[in-house]
């Protein structure tokens, strides 16, 4: 029994801190290269960066909106017509030059051609006031663009003050912050954006007057105000919400008890965590603005004349739309088209940056 | 249960609260009074008229004054027309909401066919169809899209009778007004199936060898449709506001036509009432959604 006993391999303690070396091997050449490092460290951006390099449709969309602002850049730098003006022929008044069809000439414009002179052809026709309007349809697209951009930025800036200081205080102040937000949030917001529009347009006319936001005009800035007063709302809650969920993660307690200043943990913790989300719904903000704007240009509550939006070309192309249906179209084409590629551009960013989606 | 629903409604009786004080003092904010454009600039005209429309008193009991009339239904006098303002809306209303019902209706019937179709082919043709299609749908504003239809279908093809003075063809109206909701609505419904159908339950469903179709319509779908019942709320003041460009487009005798015409007539007693009527009805359904879905998912918790 003893020697039964005996044959059997040795059987360790399972608590015993011994080694077996007999069960150990020297690595090969092919174990060591497993540990080398195959690809360099990447950091957040460069990750981002390269996956949104795969969203074949976002990638399209960003070469779409970057061909869009050149072209309202450099463009109508060298078109010789300008958006606000009736077309001269030869420094005098042309009265057939209205209501043109894409590339064809009036009367005056087709002498002086067979004069021997030389014309820019108008791309896109002239509208019922004799001004070119593929001019007016690259200025109105700059319009537009500013316009979702500024007002998202707005919203950003005012959403990301409000929020921070809410989620990081918490407590009371935090309490009282959000209702005013609950009760701003319920609001219906595009009814409260077309009243206060009226009375913005109404009231500022007078005190902007002389300075230099009256270049702006009266309708632009009511939208941004209007942008500034309502939407801010789902942005604040948004960083909030945000700022709340990262201070509890055990990296940031983690810091904290390591000795990190509050400062240091807002930008190496708490900011890069959150940045992703900001960033794309800033984004998906620009979209909706640009069609705030092109619902109030349609109540006649948009930019004001004779300064063009996509929204507004679209608005007054309605009338005459049996016989030139093409001034509904290119403005609403484009309009369409940045939406579009600003929404798919959203969408790869949330793919790309969003660490909680990553496989 | 209740304690959330009591904190809805005081919270939709707040919402109504600032938005009637937003609108009475900013309209009131406007300088100069209404009739400054009038051409009977007769100070004595002018005076009468103050007193009628109960301009001449401190704004604070102008405002307590309105509130008052409005527990009794009554929201004044269009200062372009005379007609009660009540009066008007209730007879607008009347084609907006059969519009808008109508548009609701086929948001939903559409929207959750196609989400549930996209979502059971997933990455197949027709759910690449479906998506382009509702991506597209989404980025065109709504004027835009009913133009278009009126250019197309009433104006070129000359299919529907859109100004028939009698009997009027309400179908493009309702299409254009539902394309944006059926983009939204499919969108919600795809993600939500897909998550559905990614759940044990359902596993667990087609294991023990329920039929296919019965899975789908029975253990995937109810849960799915679910998330889509808060979308009524929003919806609402989509169809709202959607009927204001709708209207306007198609000249439809509706609410959102007269608003749109009490804006470009500056009518102000007439945009304040509608403001407020159509703001009541959006945070009324708004809260009504809000407790049908807590009410019909015994998952969720009140706080």
């Amino acid at each position: 029994m003893a020697r039964e006993k005996d044959k059997l391999p040795f059987i360790k303690n399972p608590l015993s801190l011994q080694v077996d070396l007999s069960k150990f091997t020297l690595a090969s050449e092919e174990d060591k290269q497993s540990f080398d490092v195959m690809r360099a460290p990447s950091t957040f951006w460069r990750d981002g960066f390269i996956n949104f390099k795969k969203n074949k449709m976002a990638v399209t969309s960003v070469i779409v909106l970057v061909l869009i602002i050149l072209a309202i850049i450099i463009l109508p730098k060298f078109l010789p017509y300008k958006y606000s003006e009736t077309i001269r022929v030869n420094g005098q008044r042309d009265r057939t030059v209205t209501n043109l069809h894409p590339f064809t000439w009036s009367e005056k414009e087709q002498e002086f051609i067979d004069e021997g002179g030389k014309l820019f052809p108008h791309v896109m026709g002239t509208d019922q006031l004799g001004r070119d309007y593929f001019i007016r349809v690259m200025i109105g697209t700059r319009i537009s663009l500013l316009v979702g951009f500024f007002a998202s930025i707005i919203v950003l800036v005012i959403g990301l003050i409000y929020g921070s200081i809410s989620g990081f205080l918490g407590g009371k102040v935090d309490l009282i912050m959000m209702r005013i937000v609950d009760i701003i949030y319920s609001l219906p917001d595009t009814l409260m954006i077309i009243l206060l529009s009226f009375v913005l347009k109404e009231t500022i006319g007078k005190q902007i007057q002389g300075t230099i936001l009256a270049k702006l005009g009266t309708g632009m800035i009511s939208m941004f105000l209007v942008f500034g007063l309502l939407y801010w709302v789902s942005m604040a809650r948004l960083i909030r919400g945000q700022i709340l969920s990262i201070k509890e993660n055990e990296y940031v307690l983690a810091a904290n008890s390591m000795g990190a200043s509050t400062g240091r943990i807002i930008r190496k913790h708490i900011l890069p965590n959150c940045i992703s989300v900001i960033i794309i719904s800033t984004a998906l903000q620009i979209p909706s603005a640009i069609f705030t704007e092109s619902f109030l240009s349609f109540l006649g509550l948009g930019v004001a004349v004779p300064m063009p939006s996509l929204g507004s070309l679209a608005a007054d192309a309605r009338q005459g739309l049996q016989t030139y249906p093409y001034k509904l179209l290119f403005p609403a084409l484009i309009i369409s088209l940045i939406v579009l590629s600003l929404n798919l551009i959203g969408d790869g960013l949330r793919d790309a940056f969003d660490p909680k989606l990553r496989k | 249960m209740w304690r959330y629903v009591l904190k809805r409604v005081l919270l939709a009786i707040v919402t109504v609260f600032v938005v009637i004080a937003i609108t009475f003092f900013a309209m009131h904010a406007i300088p100069g009074g209404p009739f400054d454009k009038e051409k009977a600039s007769d100070p004595a005209t002018i005076k009468a008229l103050m007193e009628r429309y109960d301009l001449n008193k401190p704004l604070g009991e102008q405002f307590v004054n309105y509130l008052g009339r409005m527990m009794h239904l009554d929201l004044g006098i269009s200062m372009r027309n005379g007609r009660e303002i009540t009066k008007t809306i209730s007879k607008s209303f009347a084609v907006s909401a059969k519009i808008g019902g109508y548009s609701i209706i086929l948001s939903f019937v559409v929207g959750i066919t196609l989400g549930v179709i996209a979502a059971l082919r997933r990455n197949k043709l027709a759910d690449r169809i479906i998506i382009f299609f509702t991506t597209l749908f989404q980025s065109v504003p709504g004027f835009v899209m009913a133009t278009l239809l009126l250019l197309v279908f009433a104006q070129w093809l000359g299919w529907f009778r859109v100004y028939d003075p009698i009997n009027p063809s309400f179908v493009l109206p309702v299409i254009s007004l539902a394309l944006y909701p059926i983009a939204y609505i499919t969108r919600l419904t795809k993600s939500s199936m897909l998550d559905v159908l990614a759940d044990d339950y359902i596993r667990t469903a087609r294991a023990k060898g329920v039929a296919p179709v019965k899975v789908i319509a029975k253990h995937a779908l109810r849960n799915a449709v679910l998330p889509i019942v808060t979308y009524l709320g929003p919806m609402v003041a989509y169809t709202l506001t959607g009927s204001m460009v709708v209207e306007t487009v198609f000249t439809l005798p509706g609410l959102g036509l007269e608003f749109v015409q009490s804006i470009m007539n500056r009518d102000y007693t007439m945009i304040m009432g509608t403001t407020i009527f159509l703001a009541m009805l959006m945070v009324i359904m708004t809260l009504i959604s809000d407790v049908i879905y807590k009410m019909v998912d015994p998952r969720i918790t009140f706080e």
